[in-house]
């Protein structure tokens, strides 16, 4: 019967991960936030100043790290509570099983990022990278990592880092008598002996758990290779094909990039040790002994298996966030061969694809693709037919994926809105005449070419032309013309027209090319008619704003940051006045006829975790949409911003800063002539002396439905930053937002 | 009349068609003004005991109070009264003839005649003016620079008459600030009614600063650029001040006049207290 119920939940379980990896959308953080985000940077500043009994360690450390890590953790960035790393903190949970007093000290958190990476702080956060979770091939490899890093904040490598940086940077002690380029060396060798020093400690923690000692050798490789895909598997040249999609596989190369990291690459002016080095170093530290374990796997193989599978997927938002198109059809790729009929894997391959043929039609292409000289491994094959693409092929493979996917999940509006604007796309900018669209599939205009070409003789055709009237030149071009028909491979070329064929089963069915001509049409005479507008337009000097319009608006996160005369920030300053910006953001203005509500990093409560993930949400669509510029296109994250909209009842989005600096007036000739005037030379050492305070206010809106920005404003004003000054510049750009002022309706 | 109505629907187009965020929605204020010019003469009055006191006044002050409206975003007009309590200040001076009867009864030759109780003006005047908010300043917050064109016609204040007379020379009190001696003889003079008119362009710069959501402190400083003075047939353009040692009844007591209302419309210093609506 115990049998019967452990099967049982295992089954559970096991539906319950697939059920997880199939509703994919985005890894989230859950439950309550820890106290390590809801804690203002100023506080921990103090605190851990107040209490630091470390000579050698003086309140730049403390300011610097406290308010670095808390960037990083407040960016909505950091995940906790979230699968993968409830996870990590099992992993970490039971390496450190006989240490409860560490493990109480240590808190670890999943980074989204695509870049494999692990670090610690002196604070005992340990942050692992989305990107590394994606790399790894078992939880014993992973349990070492966490017992190099524990070993880093034991050994206080941050500490000693610092304080010998500090050192070799004023040259005092030991490094009095080296010149700069030898302390900055310095600087790289103290980081390798520190890492060296993290293996070896790492490895005694690790020798206390069941893991298997070879594991921590081929964690090295993992490491070693963790710039390759997670997976190197050829290319199916057949990947992207479907029932009337057929590319020819001869647009993808036969050969690949050879994969060229070395064991023992060249680490000067690198932080780590080369992984000849690091293994050679585990190997004599490990010696003669006997390690008790011999598993992969301690926690759950299961387990590890699902938290991989989701790190992945969200390495494949964040490469359509960060416009790595290419990379994220590797990916996909490579998952759909675990899940061929994942929802969230068929969403991102029509993103990705839309993503791509923006940037085509645009004619900034390069901008999303990789320089495949630089590609290694078996990825080279995409990137390679990416970079070859022709804009009309990569508008018809892109709308008809786009197009199956939309009748595949009939429901699903985030597909209709793709395929509707890639057929915007394929009408208006992909060079291909609607009427060059066959009603005939690619295999079948094949043979009848080659039917035709069978049956077509060349022989006779020439003694056609040349019995003919034709004149002299005539003849001679037509007869050069059939004798090259009767060479050239008639099949290769018109291999390239594929695309033309790939719409057949639509145009066969539906008024989709009168659809098309009817888009381009409507778009001719929109343009017209902004064209006659535009020089319609009465100018005045009178200048005036434009309201937008808008009922409410989302201010996300404001930003405060203070800069000193020397261009270092003051960190507790910014705190400070960041935390009054967000009211005076939030104020009621009873002239104004705009509603705000606000989602900031500051002021967290441990309950506002979903806050919390829709800052991070709201970040990073940010950052796609500047990215994106000028080109009209829609967000990767559309359907989570959708959401997100509806949640706040307003689709307008605002992102601003104040960035308040201070300046003295640089000497210009003006000077010069004052000081030779003499009598004016007082004037002149004032002017030079006196500090002018400047802030600039950058605020920036942008419509969730539309993913367009609607509102830019940068303005520097010469003025200090108090509080009465910022008030009437947010008033300023919320009342531009607004629709109207109270007064005047 | 045309002319002048479709002028008046411009400007009213102009205050209500392009208003603008203001200061917290606030485009309309009030604006109370102190302007403080620098001075360096002697004030000649007669104390209650009959005694000549010679003050030094190291300030002018006039004042005004505008309607302001934000008309663009860096623009603003204003629209004021201004007035200033004006002490007849222009150097120490003498009479080397005998009063005109054109001005009054003669009194014979007091050619050492000096006066000791000067009379006061009443100058009551308008100024249309408007600031550009720079350097990246929204109106009506930050520093701007501007123009006013002010005019105003400046009378002697009826009550008061000139008093002439020779000063004891030996001092009862002598100090910097202030010096007092008795009179050993005088005789008043009823002034006459004159007046001046005047216009003055002035530029101007300053910085305001929000106090609370509905008050700005303003801090600035205004100085001519052309003015006119004028009364009757004599005008007088510029602003310097002309030293005038010997005044006749027969034609300066007009710029005796002229020359202490110019006092006030110098270089000042400007304070002003802003109620916005």
């Amino acid at each position: 019967m115990r049998i019967l119920i452990s099967i049982g939940f295992f089954t559970l379980s096991l539906c319950g991960f697939a059920q997880q990896a199939n509703n994919f959308i985005s890894l989230r953080s859950k439950g309550d936030i820890p106290t390590d985000f809801t804690t203002l940077s100023t506080d921990k500043y103090k605190t851990d100043a107040a209490e630091n009994k470390d000579g050698d360690l003086d309140n730049d450390f403390f300011l610097s790290t406290r308010f670095f890590m808390d960037e990083l953790l407040l960016s909505g960035t950091v995940l906790f509570n979230d699968p993968v790393t409830n996870y990590l903190n099992k992993v970490a949970q039971y390496v450190l099983r006989n240490e409860p007093g560490l493990l109480k000290e240590l808190r670890f958190y999943v980074l989204k990022s695509n870049t494999p990476n692990a670090f610690s702080t002196d604070q005992g956060i340990i942050l692992f990278t989305t990107g590394l979770m994606a790399q790894l091939e078992n939880e014993a490899q992973l349990a070492y990592i966490i017992c190099h890093e524990i070993s880093h904040y034991t050994e206080k490598h941050v500490r000693n880092e610092y304080v010998e940086n500090q050192n070799i940077k004023k040259g005092r002690g030991e490094y009095r008598q080296l010149s700069y380029n030898e302390r900055i060396s310095k600087m790289s060798v103290y980081s390798k002996e520190k890492e060296l020093d993290a293996d070896q400690k790492g490895i005694d923690i690790y020798l206390k758990s069941e893991y298997s000692v070879e594991e921590i050798f081929s964690g090295f490789e993992v490491l070693l290779y963790s710039y390759l895909p997670f997976e190197d598997i050829k290319f199916d040249s057949t990947f992207f094909n479907t029932e009337h999609l057929i590319i020819p596989g001869a647009l993808f190369p036969d050969t690949v990039n050879e994969i060229t990291q070395e064991i023992d690459y060249d680490d000067v002016g690198h932080t780590h040790p080369n992984i000849e080095k690091r293994i050679d170093a585990a190997f004599d530290y490990l010696g003669d002994d006997k390690a008790i374990g011999d598993k992969k796997f301690v926690i759950s193989e299961e387990e590890f298996l699902l938290m991989r599978d989701l790190a992945r997927f969200e390495n494949i938002n964040i490469y359509l966030a960060q416009r790595e198109y290419g990379h994220a059809l590797y990916s996909i790729y490579l998952l759909k061969r675990k899940f061929p009929n994942n929802r969230f894997l068929d969403l991102a391959m029509v993103k990705a694809f839309y993503g791509l043929t923006k940037y085509k039609n645009n004619s900034r292409y390069n901008e999303v693709t990789e320089k495949v000289a630089k590609v290694e491994g078996e990825s080279y094959v995409l990137h390679c037919f990416l970079k070859n693409v022709s804009r009309e092929q990569l508008n018809v493979i892109s709308f008809r994926h786009a197009y199956d996917m939309m009748n595949k999940y009939p429901g699903d509006k985030i597909f209709k809105d793709y395929s509707d604007d890639l057929k915007r796309e394929l009408a208006l900018k992909s060079n291909i005449d609607p009427d060059d669209f066959k009603a005939m599939s690619f295999d079948s205009h094949k043979e009848t070419t080659t039917e035709t070409i069978k049956t077509f003789d060349i022989e006779d055709s020439i003694r056609k032309v040349e019995a003919s009237d034709l004149s002299k030149y005539e003849k001679i071009r037509l007869k050069k013309e059939l004798k090259a028909l009767g060479e050239v491979n008639v099949i290769s070329t018109t291999d390239k027209e594929f695309y033309l064929y790939s719409l057949h089963d639509i145009v066969k069915n539906g008024d989709f090319i009168k659809e098309l001509k009817e888009i381009k049409k409507e778009q001719e005479a929109i343009e017209e008619a902004e064209a006659l507008e535009r020089e319609n337009v009465k100018y005045s000097i009178f200048k005036t704003s434009e309201h937008l319009g808008i009922d409410k608006v989302v201010v996300v996160d404001p930003l405060y940051e203070n800069y000193k005369l020397n261009e270092n920030r003051n960190h507790l300053k910014s705190e400070d006045k960041k935390l009054g910006l967000t009211d005076i953001y939030t104020q009621d203005y009873k002239k104004l006829d705009l509603e705000t509500d606000l989602v900031d990093s500051k002021n967290l409560l441990k309950s506002d975790v979903d806050e919390y993930n829709d800052l991070g949400l709201l970040m990073q669509w940010l950052s796609e949409i500047v990215a994106h510029d000028e080109i009209d296109m829609i967000a990767s994250n559309r359907d989570q911003m959708n959401d997100l909209s509806n949640k706040y009842g307003t689709s307008h989005f605002l992102f601003s800063g104040i960035f308040a600096y201070k300046e003295r007036t640089q000497m210009k000739n003006a000077h010069w002539y004052g000081i030779m005037l003499v009598y004016t030379i007082p004037l002149v050492v004032i002017d030079l002396l006196i500090v002018h305070n400047y802030f600039e206010i950058v605020a920036l809106s942008v419509d969730a439905s539309t993913d367009k920005i609607e509102f830019v404003q940068s303005t520097e004003v010469n003025l200090k930053s108090i509080d009465g000054i910022m008030k009437a510049y947010v008033y300023d750009v919320l009342y531009q937002l607004s629709s109207e002022p109270k007064s005047k309706k | 009349m045309k002319r002048f109505i479709s002028i008046v629907a411009a400007f009213f187009y102009l205050l209500v068609g392009f208003s603008q965020s203001g200061y917290l929605g606030k485009n309309n204020g009030l604006d109370l003004r102190i302007s403080v010019g620098p001075s360096y003469r002697m004030v000649n009055e007669i104390d209650n005991l009959d005694r000549s006191v010679q003050r030094i006044k190291l300030a002018t002050t006039s004042y005004s109070l505008s309607y302001t409206r934000v008309l663009t975003r860096n623009f603003e007009l204003s629209l004021g009264y201004q007035f200033a309590n004006v002490q007849c200040t222009v150097e120490d001076r003498f009479f080397k003839e005998s009063v005109s009867v054109d001005y009054g009864p003669s009194y014979g030759s007091w050619y050492n005649s000096r006066l000791i109780d000067e009379p006061r003006i009443k100058y009551h005047g308008g100024v249309i003016g408007f600031n550009f908010y720079r350097l990246g300043s929204i109106a009506p917050i930050g520093k701007y620079v501007g123009f006013s064109f002010s005019f105003g016609r400046s009378v002697f204040d009826s009550t008061n008459t000139i008093v002439v007379g020779e000063r004891d020379n030996n001092y009862i009190k002598n100090s910097f600030f202030k010096t007092v001696s008795n009179i050993n003889s005088s005789d008043s003079i009823s002034l006459a009614t004159t007046a001046v008119n005047n216009w003055n362009l002035k530029a101007r710069f300053g910085r305001n600063y929000p106090l609370t959501d509905f008050l700005i402190l303003s801090v600035g400083m205004s100085f001519p650029i052309i003015s006119s003075y004028r009364s009757g047939f004599n005008t007088q353009l510029g602003f310097q001040l002309n030293n005038i040692y010997k005044i006749d009844h027969n034609g300066n007591w007009i710029s005796y006049l002229m020359n202490s209302v110019k006092a006030y419309h110098l270089v000042t210093i400007d304070i002003g207290l802003k109620f916005l609506f």
